[in-house]
């Protein structure tokens, strides 16, 4: 179904995570606090998309680079795991 | 040659002065985020989940670990993966060197996936990571939450 039209962001996340691009898509990145109150779990915050970037400490760094991220539009076609460069 | 424009070193310290106040605008716009992000209101979770971590079964509330904040990334690692997603990865290579930090500040910061949890195990030791990592496998969480 999806073979036709699979961005190469998410052929290039499939196939390192040794997977095809509907299993890949079965799950997604988000962000989520919670709060312990007196024994009650509360949710403070969610995100997710854009709003991870936070997680990606090299990229506040990449900014301050002449080139800066340097990875066009759409998802980090660049990526590898930190074993794999 | 370059094609950038290129200045004396005169004119260069004004307009990087320019970009200062650009940039300390920038910086008093995110404490103000930041103080709005921590006035949203609570929501209140009613379900009871059973996740599968490195100390056996734990609820949401055991995942506090002592403390009264926690933090959950979720982590794209499907029980399909044979690896976790490299962008993931590349967060958890940020979260990992800073939970002592986090931990100074009443904050636990956990990653959950949906692989099973010997999955997980074997990559975090791969690559390293110290974090606690634990499988949604057994509940909801994914759907309710993710």
């Amino acid at each position: 179904m999806l073979e036709a039209g699979v961005p190469p962001g998410i052929e290039h996340g499939a196939s390192s995570s040794g997977t095809d691009a509907t299993g890949y898509l079965t799950q997604g990145p988000g962000f989520s606090a919670f709060v312990l109150d007196d024994g009650v779990v509360y949710q403070t915050y969610a995100t997710g998309a854009r709003g991870l970037e936070f997680l990606m400490g090299y990229y506040p760094i990449l900014d301050r680079a002449p080139k800066g991220r340097d990875e066009g539009d759409g998802a980090q076609p660049w990526i590898r795991r930190h074993d794999e460069y | 040659m370059t094609d950038h424009q290129v200045v004396n070193r005169d004119e260069w310290a004004a307009a990087r002065e320019d970009l200062l106040a650009r940039e300390k605008e920038h910086t008093r716009m995110g404490d103000e985020l930041a103080r709005q992000r921590r006035e949203l209101p609570w929501v209140r979770v009613e379900k009871e989940y059973g996740f599968d971590t490195d100390d056996g079964t734990q609820t949401l509330a055991d995942l506090f670990d002592g403390r009264s904040q926690l933090l959950v990334y979720h982590f794209m690692f499907g029980p399909s993966y044979q690896a976790g997603c490299p962008t993931c990865s590349s967060m958890a290579d940020t979260v990992d060197g800073a939970l002592p930090h986090l931990h100074a500040r009443d904050v636990t910061m956990t990653f959950v996936s949906q692989a099973p949890l010997q999955k997980l195990q074997a990559y975090k030791r791969r690559m390293g990571w110290k974090m606690p990592w634990i499988s949604s496998a057994e509940t909801d969480f994914h759907f309710d939450l993710g």
